[in-house]
């Protein structure tokens, strides 16, 4: 399954959703002026076709992410947060409809998700080494299986390399993903939920790995959680989202003190 | 002296020739909450597995009200899994999955087991206006309270949340947590819960019991184990989790 969405040659052209995406192309990305953030939604909405009548989503959400910076998307469940992860990366199916613009420029490089569910998001039937394998030659990456795993922190065992993902934990599921995503240096990874159902000790250290990515190979993300903890831990910029709308935007202090 | 809710004794069970559980015993009271903690791959989900029935134990008993129950599913214990989506069956409706347990297990007429639905929708912090949709067009912390509503919806004596939270926001997981108090002061449902989030752990569960490689490494009142836990393990779960409290 391909989890990785060229803004430069894909059109958004899945579904019927008649989304505007305002893109740059590669070359004029040389020499792009800086200062221009990396990934910058502007006035977004989003309705949903529920029985022939359009139910409001999300509702002018504006927010940006910074080269180089980890953003932290906030908010209670069933808020958004997902629709417009998904907005983001033009995976809404038919049924939404989606006006504003999303502008995402990689300079060449793409963009990278990691869904909620790391036993819906991997195929069940491939071994690990198999579809880290698979990621690789989709892309071209120039990166080894083990080399890639060890970047997600995970030692390239046999055992590792030859388990079918549901014999892995749920930690080792989620840098499996992750390994698959980073693996042809997107510009841009929009993780949605990555610490769901992970015991603290394995939180704290996915949250140190994305900070180490960040550092090492300049990698952006984008991080949805409902969890003030650990955004306040690895965020740079946390944007509070409440009923479809953006509510508060600022730094991880600023924002996530008020729970 | 009167048997507990739940029994659990010398529980043992290997996969692949791996010991998951060596030798596990505990008692949970009518009414009573208990807390699993571990780390991931500790045991805590094949106890889950194994009371709920899913699961024979290789050696050692499970006993309901004092009946033996190792191996064998029954609607009075209701499991909810930690991965909504894979849960719910994504063809039924809301009010459809909400009520199945009823009409597995029989109860009321049709009209009786819809308003049951939608009482236990509203009651879950759900709309009931949303009945017709299906599982798969929820979020994830509303396929969560979903979940909750339909073990509710079957009052069963016993409850185990197996990371039941874990999408849960803290305005709707108050809102849950009070529901199922609620079924534990009419019912008297024990609940047996499963979770990472040692906050949530601590403030609700009577008594925790710290999981590793398969043993209890430690058990007692959620406060002395929050406060003062004695094994590694207990303390590097719950520093982790306080590294991951707001620093404000």
């Amino acid at each position: 399954m391909r989890r990785e969405f060229d803004f430069f040659t894909d059109s958004h052209g899945r579904g019927s959703a008649p989304l505007r995406v305002k893109m740059r192309s590669r070359a004029y990305n040389v020499g792009m002026p800086s200062g221009e953030p990396l990934l910058s939604v502007q006035n977004l909405c989003v309705d949903v076709d529920v029985d022939g009548r359009f139910r409001p989503v999300l509702h002018d959400v504006c927010c940006t992410v910074d080269e180089g910076q980890i953003a932290g998307l906030f908010g209670d469940s069933g808020c958004g947060k997902t629709t417009l992860a998904l907005a983001i990366a033009g995976l809404l199916s038919p049924q939404y409809r989606v006006r504003g613009s999303v502008r995402f420029q990689g300079g060449g490089r793409r963009l990278a998700f990691i869904f909620q569910d790391p036993l819906l998001a991997l195929n069940p039937v491939l071994r690990v080494g198999d579809q880290v394998a698979e990621v690789i030659r989709a892309h071209s990456a120039g990166d080894s299986v083990p080399d890639l795993l060890r970047l997600a922190g995970l030692p390239p065992t046999p055992r590792l390399l030859r388990a079918y993902p549901h014999q892995l934990s749920g930690g080792e599921r989620q840098r499996v993903l992750l390994a698959q995503a980073i693996a042809a240096r997107p510009a841009l990874v929009i993780a949605d939920e990555p610490f769901t159902a992970l015991d603290p000790i394995r939180v704290v250290e996915l949250a140190d790995l994305f900070l180490s990515l960040k550092r090492e190979l300049g990698l952006s993300m984008l991080v949805i959680s409902h969890s003030a903890g650990v955004l306040a831990r690895m965020a740079d910029r946390v944007f509070a989202m409440q009923a479809g709308q953006i509510v508060e935007s600022g730094s991880a202090r600023e924002v996530l003190r008020h729970g | 002296m009167a048997e507990p809710l739940l029994r659990v004794r010398d529980a043992y069970k290997r996969f692949d020739g791996r010991e998951v559980l060596r030798g596990i015993s505990f008692d949970l009271e009518c009414g009573a909450v208990a807390a699993l903690v571990g780390i991931s791959g500790s045991g805590k989900s094949t106890v889950a597995r194994c009371i709920a029935g899913f699961e024979s134990l290789d050696s050692g008993e499970i006993l309901l009200n004092g009946s033996r129950i190792a191996g064998r599913v029954t609607p009075a214990i209701q499991l909810i899994l930690q991965q909504p989506a894979a849960a719910l069956n994504p063809r039924f409706t809301a009010e459809e999955i909400v009520a199945e347990p009823l009409v597995i297990q029989k109860r009321g007429t049709a009209r009786w087991r819809r308003e049951r639905s939608h009482e236990m929708m509203q009651r879950a912090g759900l709309n009931p206006a949303d009945s017709r949709k299906r599982a798969l067009e929820f979020s994830g912390g509303e396929r969560q309270r979903l979940a909750i509503a339909r073990a509710l919806a079957a009052e069963p004596k016993l409850l185990i949340l197996d990371e039941s939270f874990s999408g849960l926001d803290s305005g709707v997981l108050s809102r849950t947590l009070a529901l199922i108090d609620e079924s534990r002061r009419e019912h008297g449902t024990g609940c047996l819960i499963i979770s990472h989030d040692l906050a949530t752990v601590s403030q609700w569960a009577a008594e925790v019991l710290v999981l590793d490689g398969g043993e209890i490494v430690e058990r007692g009142p959620a406060a002395q184990i929050a406060a003062a836990g004695r094994h590694p393990r207990t303390r590097e779960l719950w520093e982790a989790s306080a590294s991951l409290a707001l620093p404000l």
